[in-house]
This record gives structure tokens, C-alpha cells and sequence, in this order.
């Protein structure tokens, strides 16, 4: 059985009486790419604060590495790397002396590694500039920098790409891709920018109003939104017979009610149509489908909204 | 623990914010020294080693309020700058964290207080004549500083608590001045006019107790009471501090 990184069941937070993230089950597991997708305010970060230790949770439980509390879940939080909304470091200390101060709180052996992540993130160059003189880029470098030095076994990344130019996002993608693959390290990332999201994950988390909606595989996922023609008819078996007939379609699928998908024929719908009128069938509609992450976040939530 | 002290350190020693701040401090005390020398040059006889060197124990209770800086160098803006979730997401207990800050704080305040004491007796020394009461000017300054110790740790362990549970620093600041200055005024006043013993408790405020201290020289009952409240007050002020802190959200 692949070992689970993080299990979270029923975890919920509540300010007051308004549940921010509300019984949110949720399983990560060993060498996923787990993206974390959901609105502003959906309760993503709460969600991650939780797991972080930042914020207590107001019930539910958390399991982390095995660990579910106290002396045993903090120790486990050590093999973890985070970067949670915007990164903070102490501005008047450079890029170096601000690895290095978390390199000696944390007990991390050799100064080498601070050399070796600023290599990583391209911030060796950066000589005496400090903190408070970075752009927002060199920050979000940083943050990944801290991240990534105690060579964690799980990152936990929120909105990890924000200010990064457009090389900075590619560099950054192909940074996780190698950590995932080469040192099998497991990544949870939220993210508004699906389609780079879309990328990179292995496995989804739809959450909404602190809900999770659904999670899903990603070829599970490109299963649901795989391209294909959308035919309503008034018989669904009269209809399939007469299309094998006449144009020899085998990838298909029959939906309750009356509905076939079509993966073939995708640019010949008017074909499609003339075959099922000639054979005699009552054709509804007929129309194109699929979706991109994008477009299947949308339906789950119901409508167009600012994801 | 043993890291996370070292990873303090190294941070606080990089401050410019320290340098400067006990540059200005030993500054004054040039001046403090400089017009009394400047005095006794031009006639004032009554100034010798004994009588500047026990002006510096009139001044203990500025010790209460050094921690409002050393604090505020070892606590950095934590708040502002949002750097606690670096420590707290790493897996790092908030006792750690807490007492970890207040150690370093302390140790800041120790060798700041070490320096201007010991540039000040210096200064003493050789710029001011001697006489047969140099031993009892020394005497006086160990026991005052010997009363002073816990009482400024206790002080320390207030200003702590008011940085580590009030999100603004400079609001945190006020608040430990008011804790420290303030509410001593506020019991004499309710000693005055509503009871009796809301002035017992005054004098056992650390600030009050740094005041009169000078005036019960080599009473050293007086000594152990300065230590019991101290002590006290620092063990209260770490338990009020991690109470709140462990339940605390970070951002």
C-alpha cells in the first residue's frame, strides 16, 4: 500500500460560528502532486495553516507522516518544507544571513547547504542586497529556498508562483518535476493559475466554501474531460447501431438519458448527424465537449466565478 | 534548544539597530561622566570616585526599561514581518520559541548592561579622585546590583510577554511601559484614596523596588525579598506569555 503523507478527516476550522474549512477529508499520499485548487476565500490556506501548526484546528483530525499530535506531530513537521502565501524573512539581513539563521535554528549540519538552495533558486548573486530591497520574484525564490533546505520529504507550497516572471514559473515547474521524480519528494500545492497547475499535479482537491467538493486522479481527471462529441437522441441503442453501421464508431459511451459520447469523429459532426437522421433516428443535439481544468472547476462550483 | 539560541544570537549580533543603540547609550554616559568631570575641574570638590560611581545606582530602574529594546531587537517585528510561521511550520514547540526569545533577550540586556557598568567604573577610576571610601562605592554597587538582577528580569519577562501577545510592537512597547511605570502611579494613588493595600502591592513592583533599593543599603532581607519577587514575577510572566501564545494564530 502506497504510504500516506497527510490524511486529514472531518478537519475543521471555525472563526466564531462560520467554518472557514469544514470537515475537510483529505489524503495525500507518498510521490503525489497533490494540487490544492479553490477560489479566493475558499479556505485552501486556512487548510494548510492547519497542517502547518500556524492555526489550531477547531475539530477533526490531522495525520501527518503517521504523527496525529502533540510532541510527535510537531517532530514530523520537521520533515516537511513550507511556503505559505507570501514569504517573510527579516529585511535587514541578506538572502544568506537569512538561510543561514534558520540553517542554525534548525540545526541543519554544513553551511554548504545554504550555498547549495540559493544555487538552486538563482540567488547566489545576490552579494549584500537585503531582504527589504528584493522584488517580489527574488522573494518567492527565497521562500523556496527555505523551503527546500532541510530536504524535506513533503513540500507544502501556497500560491508558490505569484510574482514569478514567466522563465521563473517554467524554472520553477521543472524544479518541482525534479524533486518529485529524482528524490521522490511529495508536493502539496495550491494554486489560481491552473493551467499551471494542470502541469504539474498528480491528483486534484477541488475545495470550495471550506467544503472539499471532490478529489481526483489526474487521469481520472483527463478522463472526465476528454474531448468528444455529444449526441441527444430519443434511443440511445437504435442510435449506437446505426453509427457502427454507418460509420464504424467504436469509442463511445452511452449516458442516462439517451446521451452518447463520441471520442472519434470529433471534426465531423455534420457526418454524424446525417448518418443518425438517414438511419431513421430523432437527433436531438449534437455538440462538442471538453473540458481543461479551468472548465471542469467552473462546473463543479457551479458557474463562472473568479477561480 | 541549544540551535535555536545560536540562530538567535547570530541574528541579534547582525543588528546595526544594537550597535547604534548602545553607541548613543555609552554616548550619555560620556556626557553623565564628562560634566561631572567637568565640575570637579573647575572646583567642585565633593565629586570623587565614591560619590559619581553610586550615581549609577540612583539610575537602576532605567534597567527595568532596557528590555523595551533588547526585546524589541530579539523579537524583530515578528508580527510585521511575519516570520514566526518560518519557526512554527518547521515544527518548532512555541515553548522553544518563547523562552528561547526571552533568554536571548536577557543575554542581550546582560552584556549591554556588563558594558556601559563596566566603561562607567572605568570611567570612574581614572577620572576621579580617590579616597578611603572607594571600597564602600564598590560594596554599594554589588549590592545594588546584586538586588537589581532579578528585578530587571522580572522586567524583562513583562516586556516579553507584551511582544509576544500584542501585534504591534511600538503598541507592545507603551503596554510594557504601562505595566512597568504606569500601574505603580495607579496603586499609590488607590493606596491614597481607596486602600492601604494597593500600596503593600506597589512596593513590590519591580520599578518601586529598584527605586528604594539604594535607600535600604546592605539590608539583605531586603535582597531576598527583591529576588523572591523577581523570580516570581518571571515565572508568572512566562506562564501568562506561553498560555497565550500557544493558542495563538500565526500569520
Amino acid at each position: 500500500m502506497t504510504e500516506e503523507i497527510l490524511v486529514t478527516r472531518g478537519l475543521t476550522k471555525r472563526y466564531g460560528n462560520r467554518p472557514v474549512v469544514d470537515g475537510v477529508d483529505l489524503t495525500v499520499k507518498k510521490g503525489q502532486i497533490y494540487g490544492l485548487v479553490g477560489r479566493n476565500g475558499a479556505g485552501k490556506t486556512t487548510l494548510i495553516r492547519m497542517v502547518t501548526g500556524q492555526t489550531p484546528p477547531s475539530g477533526g483530525e490531522l495525520n501527518l507522516f503517521g504523527a496525529t499530535g502533540g510532541k510527535e506531530l510537531s517532530a514530523m513537521r520537521a520533515r516537511t518544507g513550507v511556503m505559505v502565501e507570501t514569504p517573510s524573512f527579516y529585511p535587514y539581513l541578506t538572502a544568506r544571513q537569512n538561510l543561514e539563521y534558520y540553517r542554525l535554528q534548525r540545526g541543519i549540519p554544513g553551511s554548504q547547504a545554504v550555498d547549495q538552495v540559493l544555487e538552486a533558486v538563482d540567488l547566489a548573486d545576490t552579494g549584500k542586497k537585503t531582504f527589504k530591497n528584493f522584488s517580489l520574484g527574488m522573494k518567492q525564490r527565497l521562500g523556496l529556498a527555505l523551503a527546500l533546505m532541510n530536504r524535506p520529504d513533503f513540500l507544502l507550497l501556497d500560491e508558490p508562483i505569484n510574482g514569478l516572471d514567466p522563465e521563473g514559473i517554467v524554472e520553477f515547474r521543472n524544479l518541482l518535476i525534479r524533486l518529485n521524480q529524482e528524490q521522490q519528494t511529495t508536493i502539496l500545492i495550491s494554486s489560481h493559475i491552473l493551467p499551471e497547475l494542470a502541469n504539474l499535479a498528480t491528483c486534484y482537491g477541488f475545495i470550495d466554501n471550506g467544503v472539499m467538493l471532490e478529489q481526483i486522479s489526474a487521469p481520472a481527471l483527463q478522463e472526465k474531460c476528454r474531448a468528444c462529441l455529444e449526441a441527444r437522441v430519443d434511443d440511445a441503442s437504435q442510435a449506437t447501431l446505426i453509427l457502427e453501421k454507418a460509420l464504424g464508431v467504436r469509442d463511445y459511451e452511452v449516458l442516462p438519458g439517451n446521451v452518447i459520447r463520441l471520442y472519434c469523429c470529433l471534426d465531423q459532426p455534420q457526418d454524424v448527424a446525417r448518418a443518425l437522421v438517414e438511419g431513421g433516428a430523432a437527433l436531438l443535439s449534437i455538440e462538442s465537449r471538453g473540458a481543461n481544468l479551468e472548465d471542469y472547476f467552473l462546473s463543479m462550483i457551479g458557474g463562472v466565478r473568479h477561480a | 534548544m541549544r540551535n535555536y539560541l545560536t540562530a538567535e544570537c547570530y541574528k541579534v549580533f547582525r543588528r546595526r539597530y544594537l550597535y547604534v543603540t548602545l553607541l548613543v547609550v555609552l554616548a550619555l554616559e560620556g556626557l553623565l561622566l564628562w560634566g561631572c568631570w567637568f565640575t570637579l575641574v573647575n572646583g567642585n570638590t565633593g565629586m570623587d570616585f565614591y560619590s559619581v560611581l553610586v550615581t549609577a545606582a540612583a539610575m537602576l530602574t532605567v534597567g527595568a526599561y532596557a528590555p523595551l529594546l533588547t526585546c524589541d531587537m530579539v523579537f524583530s517585528e515578528q508580527y510585521k514581518q511575519n516570520t514566526l510561521k518560518n519557526e512554527v511550520a518547521y515544527g518548532l514547540t512555541r515553548i522553544r520559541i518563547y523562552l528561547g526569545k526571552l533568554a536571548v533577550s536577557a543575554l542581550v540586556s546582560l552584556l549591554a548592561a556588563a558594558v556601559m557598568l563596566g566603561l562607567y567604573s572605568a570611567g570612574c577610576w581614572l577620572l576621579f579622585p580617590h579616597n578611603g571610601q572607594d571600597g564602600t562605592a564598590l560594596l554599594l554597587m554589588g549590592y545594588c546590583l546584586a538586588g537589581a538582577f532579578p528585578l530587571w528580569l522580572a522586567a524583562q519577562g513583562v516586556t516579553m510577554v507584551c511582544y509576544f501577545l500584542v501585534r504591534n510592537s511600538t503598541l507592545a512597547a507603551f503596554t510594557a511601559v504601562g505595566l512597568l511605570g504606569v500601574v505603580p502611579g495607579i496603586l499609590q494613588v488607590m493606596g491614597l484614596l481607596v486602600h492601604p493595600v494597593f500600596e503593600t502591592v506597589r512596593q513590590l513592583m519591580p520599578t518601586v523596588m529598584l527605586e528604594t533599593l539604594p535607600d535600604m543599603a546592605f539590608q539583605w532581607n531586603y535582597i531576598g525579598r527583591c529576588w523572591l519577587v523577581g523570580l516570581g514575577l518571571l515565572l508568572l510572566s512566562i506562564a501568562v506569555g506561553l498560555a497565550a501564545f500557544e493558542k495563538k494564530e500565526i500569520h
